[in-house]
């Protein structure tokens, strides 16, 4: 019952650390300076993972494909499902997924340490206000970054389903683009791309919310590394459950 | 409850030292003082005014005024030193390079540090990482200064450093400063006053000397 109730009080706190986000984002002083550097250590550092990640779920998705299509004789359908599949669910969600276990542990355990030996102090006591400094740069980053990862992700996995494709039989590059373009509409690159935004802005705000209300002594640190993502990963899967049934609603 | 009935008023250009054992809470009426802290009840004022009423405003402009020595110094460690000590100066005070340069370099040669500008926190020693969170703090030219066990943790010598640092800084600066600290070498060249803290309030209060003199077991113990 404890556990029940400890759970309700943290979602509360998560959203009002929210929606003092949203409050800290709107007044001056804007850090882009910091906003930049910390796009540059979440976002571009990550990129070589996200693009191995990328290709391979397109190699992969491609391999598994083409014997059960092949034996239907419907192997000029890969293009299709592998762009239909990636750019809708599989991209976003993975992508996602990943950037949590590296960004979310990462702000996690940076702010976490900056509370624990008093550096999140030493900026209130200096009349500095650590939130827009610390958060606000953070949860921006993520939030424009993240989207900007998975188009990049989803680009490379389509390109790793064609180099599966080029092995297994001779694909023409343009045929193959043509064919895995041509079947997606508005309605299956909107929706999918709006979901991303609330992926990053999950991702950022639940590693700042767990580091920043770290409690004293090293230990914590690693939980809230560790909670923030496992907290961002359950929350990415139930958001895309939400933004799913919307975007079928709509 | 951690603090029962403090009362303590600390004139203006004064040093006091706030004495008493581990876990007594010493470190709590700093953190009331500088507002990290609520009191849950009674006044704590400040420049004439009760912090807990100040407006966001005021508040800032308080914190300004006054600075705080943390215990590990708490320098950020994604700076360099130079970086740790413009933070606060760019933030308040449009400063134009040049001078921003000027000021940092000034604040480490006063204490001591001006060839560690460009060392990153890892690379310094306690003692080393306390005089950086010091220059830091009078970067600001704070008129309180607040001081959270500055010499715990640092070999004698290096402590008697430190708190002739404070001394020196206070002499020169005319601020007032509130010390807290069991480092009883800290105490003596520190001091103008003593208030000496047991179980949440403060049983004694007096210069050096007086203190030394009670015959408190308590406060005896302090001094053997």
């Amino acid at each position: 019952m404890d556990n029940i109730r400890g759970k309700i009080i943290e979602a509360g706190s998560i959203i009002r650390f929210s929606l003092r986000f949203f409050r800290e984002a709107a007044r001056p002083p804007f850090e882009i300076k910091e906003t930049i550097r910390q796009f540059y250590f979440l976002i571009v550092k990550s990129l070589p993972l996200v693009s191995i990640t990328g290709l391979i779920i397109g190699l992969t998705l491609a391999l598994q494909l083409k014997p059960t299509l092949g034996s239907f004789g419907a192997d000029a359908l890969i293009p299709s499902l592998l762009s239909v599949s990636i750019l809708r669910e599989i991209g976003p969600v993975i992508i996602s997924l990943i950037c949590a276990g590296k960004m979310g542990s990462a702000i996690g355990a940076e702010l976490g340490s900056m509370k624990v030996t008093e550096q999140i102090y030493a900026m209130e006591v200096s009349a500095v206000r650590p939130f827009s400094y610390l958060v606000v740069t953070r949860v921006v980053a993520a939030t424009i970054g993240v989207p900007l990862l998975i188009v990049f992700a989803n680009s490379l996995a389509l390109y790793g389903g064609y180099i599966a494709m080029k092995l297994m039989s001779d694909t023409n590059l343009r045929l193959y683009f043509t064919i895995a373009l041509d079947v997606l509409g508005f309605d299956d690159v909107l929706p999918s791309f709006v979901k991303t935004f609330f992926f990053g802005f999950t991702i950022g705000i639940v590693g700042s919310f767990k580091g920043y209300n770290c409690s004293r002594g090293t230990e914590s640190v690693g939980i809230a590394a560790n909670a923030s993502v496992v907290l961002a990963s359950l929350l990415i899967i139930l958001i895309d459950l939400i933004m799913v049934q919307i975007s079928t609603l709509l | 409850m951690i603090l029962k009935g403090v009362n303590l008023a600390v004139k203006k250009g004064e040093t006091i030292v706030v004495l008493g054992k581990s876990g007594s809470g010493k470190s709590v009426i700093l953190q009331c003082i500088i507002g990290l802290i609520k009191p849950d009840e009674g006044v704590i004022k400040v420049f004439g005014k009760d912090i807990n009423t100040l407006g966001e405003k005021e508040f800032l402009d308080f914190r300004k005024r006054t600075g705080f020595l943390f215990q590990s110094g708490a320098l950020y460690d994604s700076m360099s030193v130079r970086e740790n000590l413009e933070f606060p100066l760019k933030r308040h005070y449009g400063l134009e390079s040049k001078e921003l340069n000027s000021k940092v370099e000034n604040a480490l040669r006063e204490v001591g540090l001006a060839d560690a500008i460009d060392k990153m926190p890892s690379e310094l020693s306690g003692g080393m990482r306390k005089r950086i969170g010091l220059a830091r703090t009078l970067i600001l030219q704070p008129e309180i200064l607040l001081y959270d066990e500055p010499t715990t943790g640092l070999d004698p010598g290096t402590s008697r450093e430190i708190s002739g640092l404070i001394r020196g800084v206070q002499k020169e600066r005319g601020m007032t400063s509130v010390v807290i600290t069991h480092d009883m070498e800290c105490v003596r060249i520190t001091a103008d006053r003593i208030a000496v803290l047991k179980e949440g309030r403060f049983i004694k209060t007096g210069n050096y000397e007086e203190v030394k003199t009670d015959g408190d077991e308590f406060i005896k113990s302090f001094f053997e």
